[in-house]
């Protein structure tokens, strides 16, 4: 009689120990994978640059200082001080954290639409067609080009940047999971769980879903790096983030009108922006190669 | 072939129509009235008034969409507000020097990642492999425009080798039409290589394996021909793929590189129209550069349609 509870007590505990096992076993592969550690490291290091950054300098990024105008770079001023004699690296810093706010935002909203509609799409043929046609006819606009004319109906603010961008990019989610969720539902352990009577709703969401979350990621953070990109460009072209607030894209306009003479309004912004693509990109490939060990192809899919 | 170029054609139906819905639903869901959007905040009742009428605002939403449409279909996209030119005009007009900067980079792209994309694949997991990838890895996290910054800075203002900026039609000579647009095609086709090269590696990598690849090197056949003629044409798929999904990066890309070197293509007539809150042109060049994606990529799938058979018969 005694002896049933201590059993299932002990397979309680080898389960836990096995899952830990596990998770350790994960940790280990995921550490042995360079790729995937330096991409993660250099974005947290980005992260914490534009975290701490703007904390150790006296200086503000609205200050304007007519005297000290276009002056390289020096102990003053680290990244040297833009047209109106604004601090460069301040201004880099919090252009830093709008383009990280901005890629973040709008990976987290297309992940949670794009994984919705992907799902639903594989699982509902008729909805399938349906939703499928809309993010074609999505897909075929230029992102900076929506953006654009969008922004011109609705006023340049972060907020409308980021909805658009999410517009843009959801698609690229969806295709992603629908076509992952497509090759799970014919699986036979679906059809056992329809068998057992499970339902809809648990069938997608608990069994489906799980198994799409590793393309998921890679596609989130390949969303991450274009929006970022994207963002950077409509700065760039004076209808992104309004000016005066700093961003890596209007930075990079002012010092564009002065390229002859001041080098570093262009320099610093645009190593800020290869730094945090580039640890995007080796992010990306390094979970893809994680995740996926069976697939070889290395490259995003678009 | 006929059937798949019919099924081919009919599906482009459904996309058009969200593309035309968007575009429209871009000026009449903007808040408050299209007119007083587009006259601006300082615009008399009396002049929104004329030009909701001209507009056709007042009618129901449906048949103005229909309407809207009808006239897009026969080629009408209104005329701009600035200068009262028919939108398809004036975006000709201004088409011209981003398709040829598009081309221009495509050909460069295409012919600096093709060998580099096969001469990685060959050497797999050596040195040259690793460190052509991780270029292409950094060439692909380096924006199109930021590259044109940087080249400026490097060979107009550093080195002073060419002209910072500016553009010569094609009617000036090819020559100088090149020259002018030289450094903006390599900023362009560089992150076009990148991308190109890291397809091509992996698709050679996946044909590479194939029992016919190994039939063919049984057979005594020189490596100019197995890598060419049985490899390389089995991997163009993805390849010619990848480079009609990035027709719309390369166009966008385009637009903001233009910007960068003052080039009066589509960049400058888009900017330029926000500022002067000239929504029918926006909206012409939105819907028009949407339709060219789609006209590319159904010209694409109609030639792998052709030169593989597997594909016309999956569908």
């Amino acid at each position: 009689m005694t002896d049933a509870p201590q059993f299932s007590t002990d397979l309680k505990a080898t389960k836990n120990r096995l899952k830990q096992e596990q998770r350790s076993l994960a940790i280990k592969r995921f550490l042995a994978n360079k790729l995937a550690v330096c991409g993660l490291g250099l974005t947290v290091v980005i992260c914490l640059i534009a975290l701490l950054g703007p904390l150790i300098s006296p200086h503000e990024p609205l200050d304007i200082n007519p005297i000290d105008r276009l002056k390289p770079p020096s102990l003053e001023h680290w990244m040297g001080t833009d047209n109106f004699g604004r601090d460069i690296y301040v201004r880099v810093m919090y252009g830093t954290r709008a383009s990280l706010l901005i890629g973040f935002s709008v990976a987290m909203l297309s992940s949670v639409i794009g994984v919705a509609i992907g799902l639903y799409s594989a699982y509902f043929k008729p909805l399938d067609h349906l939703l499928m046609r809309i993010t074609d006819g999505l897909m075929a606009f230029p992102a900076i080009l929506l953006a654009i004319s969008v922004i011109a109906v609705f006023g340049p603010t972060t907020q409308n940047v980021i909805l658009t961008l999410v517009v843009v990019y959801t698609p690229l989610i969806a295709r992603v999971v629908r076509s992952n969720a497509l090759v799970v539902k014919e699986q036979p352990y679906i059809e056992a769980l329809h068998a057992l009577g499970a339902s809809r709703t648990r069938i997608i969401w608990r069994h489906i879903f799980p198994n799409t979350v590793s393309s998921l990621i890679v596609q989130a953070s390949f969303v991450f790096a274009v929006s970022i990109i994207t963002e950077a460009m409509l700065s760039f072209l004076g209808v992104g983030i309004p000016a005066p607030h700093p961003s890596l894209g209007n930075i990079l306009y002012d010092g564009k009108n002065v390229i002859t003479s001041a080098w570093w309004m262009t320099v610093f912004p645009g190593a800020m922006i290869i730094g945090i693509v580039l640890g995007q990109n080796i992010l990306g490939d390094g979970l893809r190669d994680f995740l996926d060990p069976h697939t070889h192809k290395a490259v995003s899919k678009r | 072939m006929i059937s798949y170029i019919v099924k081919r054609l009919l599906s482009l139906i459904p996309v058009l129509g969200v593309v035309a819905v968007v575009v429209f639903a871009l000026v009449h869901l903007s808040p408050g009235d299209p007119a007083s959007v587009i006259l601006g905040p300082d615009a008399s009742a009396a002049d929104v008034d004329r030009l909701r009428e001209e507009l056709g605002l007042n009618r129901p939403v449906p048949q103005q969409f229909f309407l809207w449409l009808g006239n897009a279909l026969t080629g009408d996209l209104g005329n701009s507000l600035y200068n009262q030119t028919p939108v398809t005009e004036v975006f000709l007009d201004y088409f011209r020097p981003t398709l040829s900067l598009a081309i221009f980079a495509q050909i460069i792209g295409i012919a600096v990642a093709l060998p580099m994309g096969v001469f990685a694949a060959l050497n797999r997991g050596k040195t040259i492999d690793g460190a052509l990838m991780s270029f292409a890895l950094v060439g692909i996290s380096i924006p199109s425009f930021l590259m044109g910054l940087l080249l400026i800075l490097f060979f107009s203002v550093f080195l002073n080798w060419l002209p910072v900026a500016g553009y010569a039609p094609l009617s000036d000579g090819l020559l100088t039409h090149l020259e002018f647009l030289l450094l903006p095609a390599i900023s362009l086709g560089f992150i076009q290589a990148a991308l190109i090269t890291r397809i091509t590696r992996a698709a050679m990598l996946e044909v590479m394996n194939n029992a016919y690849v190994k039939t063919a090197r049984a057979k005594g056949l020189s490596r100019a021909v197995i890598v060419i003629k049985h490899t390389l044409r089995n991997a163009f798929i993805p390849i010619l793929e990848i480079i009609g999904q990035t027709f719309t990066t390369l166009i966008a890309g385009a637009v903001v590189v233009e910007f960068v070197f003052n080039i009066p293509g589509l960049g400058q007539l888009i900017v330029n129209s926000v500022e002067r809150r000239d929504f029918p042109v926006i909206q012409g060049t939105v819907l028009l550069v949407a339709f060219g994606y789609v006209l590319i990529n159904l010209f694409i799938d109609l030639i792998y349609g052709f030169v593989d058979p597997r594909v016309r018969l999956d569908q």
